[in-house]
């Protein structure tokens, strides 16, 4: 079943001569439940694609579909309603609210939407994540890269999304909490049968996933599943 | 869309902010309290200053009801009583009813004795505060002022023995009364009451009068007087006037137009006319929010902008916009929590504390007046209401940014270092330039800067010119326009026992002749006489009184008939010494006292008002006759037209009659009489003081009737006057300027953190401490030089438009303040940048340059 799809997707910075494609008319599919890796140097377009994919920004053309729902057609407080709803962020900077605590922060997309969690799912998400008790009253300026990586990725799964969206989340990390990390995303994946699609620029990290995209210059140039099945050209 | 229960969050998101910001908060709850405060002693002052005119005008009026129909007959009394019982508008209403007058040379004021119930007494501000109102027989309430005249102590019981008239025939009869109630009079009031019971009046009346007739001349005795109180001041008028239809009174009582509204509340709506403009409260009120409003604003923006990385992630988890502004919003509500109950008391006891001084105007010349504060809770609710309007537009521009924020912007924001516009190496190679460039790059915070301190320097410079303005002379002109003091009787009817026209015997005069401290002493007489009409004078007098008569009483429009019918028109002989002679403005040419003296010639005052332009009395060297009462007659040569200081003539309009001036002498000779009206003193300069306390020891202490308008006294109304301007408008300086100051400190700290990296560049690259303190120095120069110029070329504009000044007469004005300000400018602009600075580089470089 296909969770995500974009169609078409075009990002244009500029007008004329200084025009920048940062997104040049990609088409994909993400299947429910997969674990996909976006991988491009630097400037190649792969947090841009993240950005559409997340509702984030407004494509120039082509459109987003995620759990068949088409994105152009929101509003911007539906769309962020949606995302809240749908869609988890994991970003390199962990992007946690300062002032809230770890718990706070978990459960704010929840709060945000009038409803309140799950106190055994939250638990659970909590067990998986190895986020120990003591933590979740402590503010997450307190807390290290890791630790603060895990709460964003509880925060982001606690909502059950659609889609988690993970932007180079060990980009910050040390190589053996990034390990973690990983394989903290990858266990989300099998235990809560969460998609995950994954943005970075490191080759073995995206190894992990079951399928891996290349971006240049704002296109797919390849694609393959974790299994070796090549996708795109190559 | 669901709409969903998510205000918990909201809450707990803006108390964290709230929190986290609390130091920088600090600053906007100052300003919240010192807005609200603003207001609120605004509000304090303006409604006191309402309250004390309303009440000084009330008493001026002798009523304090919202309405009155006075000299009713027994019928129409009747009528009345049915319909004002029934009204549903009328929420309360009194009834009195003249019985007699005293005539008693003791009293320095009028006595009438009226029977009246608790209302109508409470109405001439005179109820028993010791005992009650009459009950029965010849019982009697007064005032101590009644007492003291009499000599009788404040015992109730004590027996009064009074001469009182009861009808028009002057005839006296001696009536003794038994004190069951008193009040305190005030030795100001020309009129006094003394309530009796229903049952004297109704003997007494009874025995009297037959009130069937009211064309009688003496209809006044035994007519009622009605005050009645409406249940909205607002619609005095229209109730006043529905009571005319409704008792069909429209035409009746004593000035033949029905129920009247009290001039006093009339006056006190009457906006503009009173002493309160609303105008200017509106002004004011403007002043403060645009003040409050500059900081608030300025200190949310900075807020919003340090905490977008904040707003961005929450935006980014799935905040709406509208949620955002919720959140912005309740941070403002918060503030407001905390900063307007504390603005409310400082603002109420600060407007209680400036209530005499702003309820002080120069018609205050006795300053016996009673400043009338109140604690309406409208002045609480609508300073509040002020307070969190100012908030809410402060927090209108941070809410905006919040709720258009982009998630992805805001990411960047979050990411992106903050990379300064160039515009031009050769302003950036010196520490002008660059701090040029830093005013460019955040120039909408500094132009909030600018205009919130150019807001203090405006008021303090207008303040300065405004009250610069203030002429003591042209002020004394209008209430001391014959000498330093002049002397006179409380005065109260021209026709009572009691006589203005003879205040200054000749002991007095001898006394005030004999002041060492004088200059000159004049005094001015005045009799009643008459003089037959030429044709001319009849054919003047018949244009004037056609052309005005109509607005007149009906006591004008008698003297005039009587006039015509004898041919004899009333004339005021004045008597006037050498010194008021010096005082008299010539309307040809002059002549001098000896001619004046020389013998059978006499001055004519012109009365501006009625003869038309070109016509006079009589011609210079004509003769006209001036008769006495005892029959004798005197003839006098015309020897000028004059006119002469208003304080010095007869105190009231004249319309039907001609007056005469000849010399102190020649008065005394013809009249007999050598009692003065007015006396007038010009001290030696210098010595008013002196002056003033030989009058007090040698006058006043004798006779307490006499009334002094010295310019001592006058000078300091005038001074008290000149000092609320000062006062007020110094205390709103300070307050604004503390405001300006703070948002200039609230700036520059800003900036100075947010460029916490930059600086340490410019440090890592070679800038030595002292050159950065200098760049940040000519920072704060130029935003308060920009404010300096402002303020002035505002003041200078709007001053040199409504005062008529040139730009040197302007600039003299503002030169204290100004030069006493600039000092305060440059050390600000020194001082807080540079504070800011050293706590910033208390951090090693490394770790500056490391964020």
């Amino acid at each position: 079943m296909t969770i995500l799809e974009t169609r078409e997707l075009k990002k244009i910075y500029g007008k004329g001569d200084t025009a920048v494609h940062a997104l040049d008319g990609i088409s994909l599919t993400v299947e429910k439940g997969e674990f996909v890796a976006v991988v491009g140097t630097s400037g190649s377009g792969k947090s841009t694609l993240l950005h559409m994919m997340g509702g984030l920004d407004v494509p120039s053309s082509g459109n987003v579909t995620v759990d068949g729902q088409p994105l152009e057609k929101m509003t911007a407080d539906e769309l962020t309603i949606f995302r809240r709803r749908n869609i988890g962020f994991v970003f390199q900077a962990y992007n946690l609210v300062p002032m809230l605590t770890v718990r706070e922060n978990i459960i704010l997309p929840i709060r945000l939407d009038g409803r309140k969690p799950q106190q055994d799912y939250l638990k659970e998400i909590v067990h998986v994540l190895g986020i120990d008790d003591h933590l979740l009253d402590r503010l997450p300026g307190t807390l290290s890269g890791g630790q603060q990586q895990r709460v964003a990725i509880a925060r982001a799964i606690l909502t059950k999304p659609a889609v988690l969206l993970a932007d180079e989340p060990t980009g910050n990390l040390d190589s053996r909490t990034s390990q973690d990390v990983l394989g903290l995303l990858k266990e989300t994946q099998k235990q809560f049968h969460q998609t995950v699609v994954m943005i970075t620029h490191n080759e073995e990290i995206a190894q992990l996933s079951d399928r891996i995209l290349h971006l240049e210059d704002g296109r797919i140039i390849s694609g393959q599943t974790a299994g070796g099945e090549h996708y795109g050209k190559g | 869309m669901v709409k969903v229960e998510n205000r918990p969050v909201l809450d707990s998101l803006a108390l964290r902010f709230l929190k986290v910001n609390f130091r920088r908060y600090i600053l906007a709850i100052i300003s919240i309290v010192l807005t609200t405060l603003l207001f609120t002693t605004l509000f304090t002052g303006a409604l006191s200053m309402f309250l004390t005119k309303l009440e000084a005008d009330k008493k001026a009026y002798l009523t304090t009801s919202h309405a009155t129909i006075q000299q009713l007959s027994q019928e129409e009394a009747d009528r009345a009583k049915n319909v004002l019982s029934s009204c549903d508008f009328v929420t309360r209403f009194g009834a009195d009813q003249l019985v007699g007058i005293a005539s008693d040379s003791r009293f320095p004021f009028l006595l009438e004795f009226h029977y009246a119930d608790t209302a109508a007494a409470e109405n001439r501000l005179a109820f028993p505060t010791e005992g009650r109102l009459p009950e029965a027989g010849n019982e009697i309430a007064v005032s101590t002022q009644v007492l003291d005249a009499l000599g009788i102590s404040h015992t109730l019981g004590n027996e009064l023995t009074v001469m009182v008239q009861h009808g028009a025939d002057s005839t006296l009869t001696e009536e003794m009364f038994s004190l069951c109630g008193f009040w305190e009079g005030d030795a100001s009031d020309v009129f006094q009451w003394g309530w009796v019971s229903g049952e004297y009046a109704l003997d007494t009346l009874s025995a009297k009068h037959d009130f069937g007739d009211q064309s009688k001349e003496d209809a006044s005795f035994g007519s009622w007087t009605f005050s009645i109180w409406y249940d909205n001041v607002f619609k005095i008028r229209e109730y006043s006037q529905m009571l005319g239809s409704l008792t069909g009174l429209e035409t009746s009582g004593r000035t033949g137009d029905g129920f009247r509204p009290n001039p006093a509340y009339l006056i006190a709506f009457d906006f503009g006319e009173g002493s309160i403009s609303l105008l200017s409260v509106v002004l004011l009120a403007l002043l403060i929010l645009l003040a409050g409003y500059l900081i608030i604003y300025n200190i949310f923006n900075i807020s919003v902008k340090n905490d977008i990385r904040t707003y961005g992630l929450l935006k980014n988890v799935g905040t709406t916009g509208k949620q955002l502004k919720s959140v912005v919003r309740r941070q403002a509500l918060a503030l407001c929590a905390i900063g307007i109950p504390i603005g409310l008391p400082y603002g109420y006891a600060v407007g209680l504390a400036l209530a005499p001084a702003v309820s002080t105007t120069l018609e205050d010349t006795d300053a016996s007046f009673t400043v009338v504060t109140s604690a309406h809770p409208l002045i609480f609710v609508t300073a509040a209401l002020f307070a969190l309007f100012t908030v809410y537009l402060s927090s209108l521009q941070a809410c905006r940014i919040v709720r258009k924020l982009s998630p992805v912007e805001a990411l960047r924001m979050a990411d992106a270092d903050d990379c300064p516009r160039v515009f031009g190496h050769c302003l950036f190679a010196s520490a002008w330039g660059m701090a040029v460039q830093n005013i460019i790059r955040n120039r909408r915070q500094g132009i909030v800067v600018v205009l919130s301190v150019m807001l203090s320097l405006a008021t303090l410079y207008y303040v300065s010119i405004a009250t610069g303005n203030m002429d003591f002379q042209e002020f004394a002109g209008i209430y001391l326009d014959a000498g330093d003091f002049q002397l006179d009787k409380l005065t109260f009817s021209a026709d009572t026992d009691y006589d203005y026209r003879r205040a200054i015997s000749p002991d007095m005069q001898d006394a005030l002749n004999s002041c060492l401290y004088s200059q000159s002493t004049g005094y001015v007489y005045l009799a009643e006489a008459s003089m037959p009409m030429n044709d001319h004078i009849r054919t003047i007098f018949e244009n004037i009184t056609a052309e005005h008569l109509s607005k007149w009483s009906g006591g004008a429009k008698q003297t005039w008939e009587t006039a015509r019918a004898s041919n004899l028109l009333p004339v005021h002989y004045l008597g006037i010494t050498r010194a008021v002679f010096d005082k008299l403005t010539w309307l040809d040419e002059a002549c001098s006292w000896e001619e004046f003296c020389s013998g059978g010639h006499a001055l004519v005052r012109r009365p501006n008002r009625y003869l038309k332009e070109g016509e006079t009395y009589f011609q210079n060297g004509e003769s006209f006759e001036v008769q006495f009462d005892d029959g004798a007659s005197r003839t006098y040569t015309m020897l000028g037209e004059v006119s002469m200081p208003y304080s010095l003539g007869y105190p009231y309009a004249y319309l039907t009659g001609i007056e005469v001036l000849v010399p102190a002498k020649e008065y005394i000779r013809c009249t007999g009489d050598s009692f003065a009206m007015k006396a007038l003193i010009d001290a030696i300069p210098g010595q008013e003081e002196r002056v003033g306390k030989y009058l007090d020891d040698t006058i006043l202490s004798k006779d307490s009737t006499i009334k002094v308008t010295s310019v001592l006294k006058l000078k300091e109304t005038y001074d008290n006057y000149v000092n609320r301007y000062y006062m007020i408008g110094g205390l709103l300086s300070l307050v604004l300027a503390f405001i300006g100051i703070m948002n200039f400190f609230n700036t520059t700290a800003t900036t100075v953190l947010s460029r916490k990296k930059e600086l340490a560049l410019l440090e890592a690259t070679g800038m030595t401490g002292r050159q950065l303190r200098w760049m940040l120095t000519a920072e704060g120069c130029m935003y308060l030089g920009c404010a300096l110029a402002g303020a002035l070329a505002l003041t200078f504009g709007y001053c040199g438009y409504t005062f008529h000044l040139s730009v040197s007469v302007l600039a003299g004005r503002i030169m204290l303040p100004g030069l006493a300000t600039l000092p305060i400018l440059l050390l600000t602009a020194w001082g807080i940048p540079c504070r800011q600075f050293q706590k910033m580089r208390q951090e090693s470089l490394a770790d500056r340059l490391r964020e």
